[in-house]
Parts: structure tokens; C-alpha cells; sequence
């Protein structure tokens, strides 16, 4: 029984190298945790992870294409759905899934690493991988079935960094909300429903009059669809977007977030 | 190198205002200690045993740990229900940065839980669920164990197993033990302390204190 594993201490090195160390750790844990409670070890596995927001993308892509109407400007009606919505999927299911999260994660806060941030940003870098490689997936195929090439793969790109560091900045917000009131979980899925037809996922901010247009610029996730589409379909309309405002945005959702979690973790009711 | 309680205070919010669980505790463990925690329902030993193990932050003062604290090893704190018991030794592994394939093996070795070790922890028995914890915390060479009643689900060849453990790693490691059988602080502690209205009764003598909690 001597064969012990490794040491709890090992040799001390400064804060400044073992913080980041054991966060890196900790998260990496958490990733190869969510994917297998959320997956299973036993069916298609993290595959479905792709699979959600590709199958449902498509579906709405293909009821647009076989609308058969054509859009201002004339997109590829098919890239033009899918390229909104799966931006969108990625908002939806990382603010949704937020209530939750420390919720079930619970019994591993017991050990003292573990931090909420921790299990935030393991969750959300998950989903944010999944839509990265669909998007991936996805300008592959319209490229090679429809020749569509992107006009700016790099904005895409930047475009999802953005998104993903607004939603996870919301996240936070919530789950450490949900810590303090519990009732707030049940607004959380009714809001990103009506949050749909205002993310600009859907239409081109030129297809509206200037004053919607100023208006829902408000919306951060206006602006990163906009940006996104604009590096998808190039000039063919006019886009409209306000990064500075959205980084902005995200500056202070993300450190209010922060702020909210560092209080709830003493919150949580631990039994 | 020990663990240091200085003037801790806990309280929690309650309907009715704020309740103080710990009222300014001041307690040091040294390496070696064994020390079992006696106290009533409800009289805040497995807040204490989370204080110390920082799972929470006292409300007032301070505790300093000055060699490694495993996390409070009871009732699945700190297991995840719907992973097996090897991915949740794979997660203890990584978390605190071992080598997966040597933890594994020790766990599934001093666990004993044959095929159940790749089941889902939530289909466990109380006894597999105590072993499963006290082999995952094994695992890892921690200076100090808080355990908070895991052992006493256990068969007598899984406390004389914990037992041996513990004291292959005595010396080197000590052990904080709540629990509410006399007979199991006996097993394992040396010294006993009584939790009572927030403040600790300290007992060189285990009989003297187990004693005082018995007239509680």
C-alpha cells in the first residue's frame, strides 16, 4: 500500500507561476469532466457537441433556401441563415446553460481550487470550440459546394472571440446571480427566446431604416453578427457595426461578472 | 509546518438574522496530530472542518495553512455523481496535478471496488462511497486529512485498511476526524476536542474528552 501517487507539494515555485499553473490544471480537469457528464462515455459522444448546432442550423438554412425568396443583395440564402444562427447558438446555449453551472458543479468547489470562474470558463470554452469548428466546418462546405469563398476569414474569427467573450462575461453575471436569487434561472431561457429577433442574427441592419438601425446598435450581439457576416459576404450589402462600444460592453460585463462570482461563491449553500 | 486557527468566526444568515456557528476559535494541528472532533447535531463541526479546509472563508479571522489540507472527506464532497469512480480519480489527478495512470491504480487498489470503479458514483452503497473517497484522498500525499464521518461507513477491514494508512503516513501526516461514535475516534485519534457553543474544549486525554461529550 506504500505506492502512493505524487506529492501534494511540490517543490515551491513563485505565486506569479503557480497561480496560473494549477488554473491551467484545474480548467484542463473540468473540460475532460464536462465532456464526459454532458456526452457519455458510451453513445455518440462529444460528436453531439457539433452535431446540435450543425443539424439545427441547416434545418433553418434549408427552410430559407426553400422560401426561394430572394434577400436584398442577393446572399446564398442557405450561408446567410446558418451564418447568423450559429453565432446565435453559441449566445443561446452559453447564457442558458450558465444558471446551472454552479449548481452542477457543486461537490467539486469542495476543493479549494476549484473556483467558480474555473467551472465558467471550463463550460464556455467548450462551447465556444464547438461553434468555432462548425463555423469551420461550414465555410468549408460552402466553399466547396457552393464556391463561396469568405471575404475575411480573420474578421469571422474575431468576430467569435467577441461573442464568446461577451457571453462569458453574461455568464458570469448569471450564474452568480442564480447564487443570490434563485428564481432568476426561469427569465434566463424566456429572455435569450426574445433576444432572437433583436441579435440581428437573422436580417442585415441595411435592409433596415436608419433609425431602427442607431437603435439596435444598442445590442452588442447586433454588432458581432454584422461584423461576421460582413467577413462572410463581403460588400454585397452594407454592414453596419460599433466594435468599440462592443468591447466596451464586454469590458464591463466581464469584470462586473468577475466581481459577482468572487461574492457568490460564499453564497452557495455547500450540502 | 501546521494548521493555525486564529480568532475564527463563522455565522451564517438565517431567517431571523445572523446565527455564529464558530465564535472565535483559536486551535494550531501539528503534523502528527490526531485529533478527533466531538460535538452535537448541529454544533458546527462540519463547518469547521470546511473552514479549515478553505472551502469557505471565516467570517472574522484568520487560518493559516502551512502544509497541504485535503479537501473535507465526507458524504461525496468532492465526487461528482454521474462520473465513475476512475473519472473521478482522473479529475482528483489532474487537479492536483498527478499522474493519472499511478492514481488510478492506487485507488482501484485500496478502493476494492471491483467492476463498480467504472460505474457511476450515484450507484454506490455508503461503505463504497467512504472507501472511494478515502482511497481518492490517499492518493494524493496530503499533510493533514479532515474527515468528516466517511470512515464510519466502512467494514472493520476497511477502518483496520484506513488505519494502516494512516499510520504508515504517521509522523509525517496528521488527521482532524469528526464523528459521532465514540468507538471511532477511539480507532484513530489520540486527542479530542469538544465543540460546544461555538468554542473548542481541548482534551489530551481521548477518554477524558469523549467523557464530556457523553455528558453533554
Amino acid at each position: 500500500m506504500s505506492a502512493a501517487a505524487g506529492n501534494a507539494r511540490p517543490a515551491p515555485r513563485h505565486w506569479l507561476v503557480e497561480g496560473p499553473a494549477v488554473q491551467a490544471r484545474v480548467i484542463g480537469a473540468l473540460i475532460m469532466r464536462e465532456i464526459q457528464t454532458r456526452f457519455g462515455r458510451h453513445n455518440l459522444g462529444f460528436l453531439w457537441l457539433f452535431l446540435e448546432p450543425m443539424v439545427l442550423g441547416s434545418v433553418l438554412g434549408a427552410m430559407h433556401a426553400a422560401h426561394g425568396q430572394a434577400l436584398p443583395g442577393n446572399p446564398d440564402p442557405f450561408l446567410f441563415s446558418i451564418s447568423g444562427y450559429v453565432p446565435f447558438f453559441m449566445f443561446r446555449s452559453v447564457v442558458n446553460r450558465a444558471g446551472s453551472a454552479l449548481h452542477s458543479n457543486l461537490t467539486l468547489l469542495f476543493h479549494r481550487q476549484v473556483t467558480p470562474v474555473d467551472v465558467l470558463i471550463a463550460r464556455n470554452l467548450l462551447e465556444a470550440a464547438a461553434v468555432f469548428a462548425v463555423i469551420l466546418i461550414i465555410l468549408g462546405l460552402a466553399a466547396w459546394s457552393a464556391e463561396v469563398w469568405p471575404a475575411n476569414i480573420a474578421q469571422i474569427f474575431a468576430g467569435l472571440v467577441l461573442m464568446f467573450l461577451l457571453c462569458h462575461g453574461i455568464s458570469m453575471m448569471l450564474a452568480a446571480g442564480v447564487a443570490r436569487w434563485e428564481g432568476l434561472e426561469r427569465i434566463i431561457h424566456p429572455v435569450t427566446y426574445l433576444m432572437m429577433p433583436l441579435s440581428g442574427a437573422f436580417f442585415a441592419l441595411s435592409w433596415l431604416p436608419a433609425e431602427t438601425r442607431d437603435l439596435l446598435l444598442w445590442v452588442p450581439l447586433v454588432s458581432i453578427h454584422e461584423m461576421i457576416r460582413e467577413a462572410i459576404f463581403g460588400a454585397i450589402f452594407v454592414s453596419y457595426y460599433d466594435i468599440p462600444y462592443v468591447i466596451l460592453f464586454i469590458l464591463v460585463v466581464n469584470l462586473l461578472g468577475l466581481a459577482a462570482l468572487r461574492g457568490a461563491r460564499r453564497k452557495l449553500e455547500i450540502f | 509546518m501546521s494548521l493555525i486557527l486564529e480568532d475564527v468566526w463563522k455565522s451564517y444568515p438565517m431567517r431571523h438574522g445572523r446565527r455564529d456557528i464558530l465564535c472565535g476559535i483559536n486551535a494550531t494541528i501539528r503534523r502528527g496530530d490526531a485529533v478527533g472532533v466531538l460535538g452535537r447535531n448541529g454544533a458546527g463541526k462540519s463547518t469547521l472542518i470546511r473552514v479549515m479546509a478553505g472551502v469557505e472563508a471565516p467570517t472574522r479571522g484568520r487560518v493559516r495553512r502551512e502544509m497541504s489540507i485535503s479537501w473535507p472527506l465526507g458524504s461525496g464532497f468532492g465526487v461528482q455523481s454521474s462520473m465513475s469512480g476512475a473519472d473521478n480519480a482522473r479529475f482528483i489527478a489532474r487537479i492536483y496535478g498527478q499522474d493519472v495512470r499511478e492514481t488510478l491504480d492506487f485507488v482501484q487498489e485500496f478502493a476494492e471496488l471491483g467492476p463498480y470503479f467504472y460505474e457511476p458514483v450515484r450507484t454506490y452503497s455508503a461503505g463504497m462511497m467512504g472507501r472511494l473517497l478515502m482511497g481518492l484522498s490517499f492518493s494524493v500525499k496530503f499533510d493533514c486529512y479532515l474527515v468528516d464521518e466517511t470512515l464510519s461507513a466502512g467494514d472493520s477491514r476497511f477502518v483496520e485498511r484506513c488505519r494502516r494508512m494512516l499510520e504508515d503516513r504517521l509522523g509525517q501526516a496528521s488527521l482532524l476526524m469528526v464523528s459521532h461514535f465514540a468507538d471511532h475516534i477511539r480507532q484513530y485519534c489520540r486527542t479530542a476536542v469538544v465543540l460546544r457553543n461555538g468554542l473548542l474544549e481541548f482534551y489530551e486525554d481521548l477518554d477524558e474528552g469523549i467523557a464530556a461529550y457523553q455528558r453533554l
